[in-house]
């Protein structure tokens, strides 16, 4: 049972800590791709 | 006589013609009620032809669906190249527009290891255990990837249980959908997303496949296909090889994919009770998983001015693009006009990404 609950709190936060920091890369990507090609869009 | 001594029907067994029938039942749902037929389909007919005796299909190292099997599946080929069609097929703008539904799509893959736990205490393997749970984040080629890694006897029951589930969306979840809403929380019309660059969408897969497979390498043959089909699309100067990946590519290797997981569900293999706990536990799954999204949905609304509406969060299972419009559907029954597919998009695009990180977390520790 030890090793199921291991794999369920590394699993759960894996995907969570994954995401938050996809989330963070999106944030980048904004910043370095998203205002001035929308700037010149405009 | 010889001839008869070799015919096949000598050697049919009660369990053989079940699977007959359950393999007729699959046609049967895939051209009339139209379930996921890419898939059913030929699944349907790899369940009879391969429990048709003697035929010797799936002998391992001679039979015919057997090498599409051991080739395609077992050398983690066909999912992938699945991957890049879907990748090629994806535009990724509603994620990129509203980048805080992406959590919704995380929220949706507790539902995987809730079920994962159930499973194991059940009396599962921890191996087999995992590929039950994988079933809730509703992403067919998911499954059988990490089925054929960690647990290939049950990929057969596994993968017809999530593309079985994926083609029920519209009637398992609405009922969770308007049990944990209220009717003002259901009318909630979320602020619009901001425009997206062409630029954002052309770096996004690159930065997503180096950031994943970064944290989660065992992810990456899934990761690294599906974002470099976004790249074809995105990147516009590949149309032959964007048509060919979300097109032609990927209807071959469908067409292999559904016959040998249907050539996996031989009698003696699919008719144990263990099957039945699957498809349960799949169920169980896939409702924990459309829950856990709406509540997440619910709980961030607790924080910020911006609500979302919490049927989005329902759109964190994959089941691309299915959820999203079961999503706008029910969204619609509570305020006609009240757009939402746009919105759900965004976690139902998160939640494929979510389950392929489980399903890679599930390889690197198990595995």
């Amino acid at each position: 049972m030890q090793a199921a609950f291991e794999v369920f709190i590394n699993g759960i936060s894996g995907v969570f800590i994954g995401l938050a920091v996809l989330y963070a890369a999106i944030k980048i990507n904004k910043l370095l791709a998203g205002r001035e090609q929308a700037r010149k869009e405009e | 006589m010889v001839f008869f001594q070799n015919m096949g029907l000598l050697a049919v067994t009660p369990g053989m013609v079940f699977m007959w029938v359950i393999g007729l039942l699959l046609i049967y749902l895939a051209i009339t009620r139209q379930y996921e037929p890419l898939l059913l389909l030929p699944i349907g007919f790899g369940i009879i032809i391969t429990n048709l005796p003697l035929s010797y299909l799936m002998e391992p190292g001679e039979g015919l669906i057997w090498r599409f099997y051991h080739y395609g599946i077992e050398w983690e080929i066909i999912p992938p190249l699945i991957f890049l069609g879907l990748g090629a097929l994806t535009d990724f703008g509603a994620l990129l527009a509203q980048p805080r539904l992406i959590f919704l799509g995380a929220a949706a893959q507790v539902g995987v290891y809730v079920t994962f736990f159930i499973a194991y205490a059940m009396g599962f393997s921890l191996e087999e255990a995992a590929t039950i749970g994988i079933i809730g984040g509703a992403d067919g080629p998911t499954t059988i990837y990490l089925s054929a890694k960690l647990a290939p006897q049950l990929l057969g029951a596994c993968a017809v249980a999530a593309y079985s589930y994926m083609a029920l969306v519209p009637l398992i979840m609405p009922p969770i959908m308007k049990l944990l809403t209220t009717d003002a929380e259901r009318k909630i019309r979320m602020k619009k997303g901001r425009k997206v660059t062409a630029r954002e969408k052309l770096f996004f897969p690159i930065f997503a496949a180096m950031v994943i497979i970064l944290l989660v390498p065992a992810s990456a043959p899934l990761i690294a296909m599906f974002m470099m089909g976004n790249l074809f699309r995105e990147s516009k100067v590949v149309e032959r090889l964007n048509e060919v990946a979300q097109n032609s590519l990927m209807n071959m290797v469908t067409i292999f994919l559904g016959v040998s997981v249907g050539a996996t569900m031989s009698a003696d293999i699919f008719l144990r009770k263990e099957v039945i706990f699957i498809f349960f536990l799949g169920l169980f799954a896939f409702m924990i998983s459309t829950a856990s999204g709406i509540l997440l949905a619910k709980f961030m609304n607790l924080f910020t001015s911006n609500k979302i509406n919490p049927l989005v969060g329902a759109a964190g299972v994959s089941a691309v693009p299915m959820a999203a419009r079961v999503v706008q559907k029910v969204g619609a029954s509570a305020d006609k006009k009240n757009y939402l597919l746009m919105f759900a998009m965004g976690p139902n695009i998160a939640g494929v990404i979510g389950t392929v990180i489980a399903a890679g977390i599930f390889i690197s520790i198990l595995k």
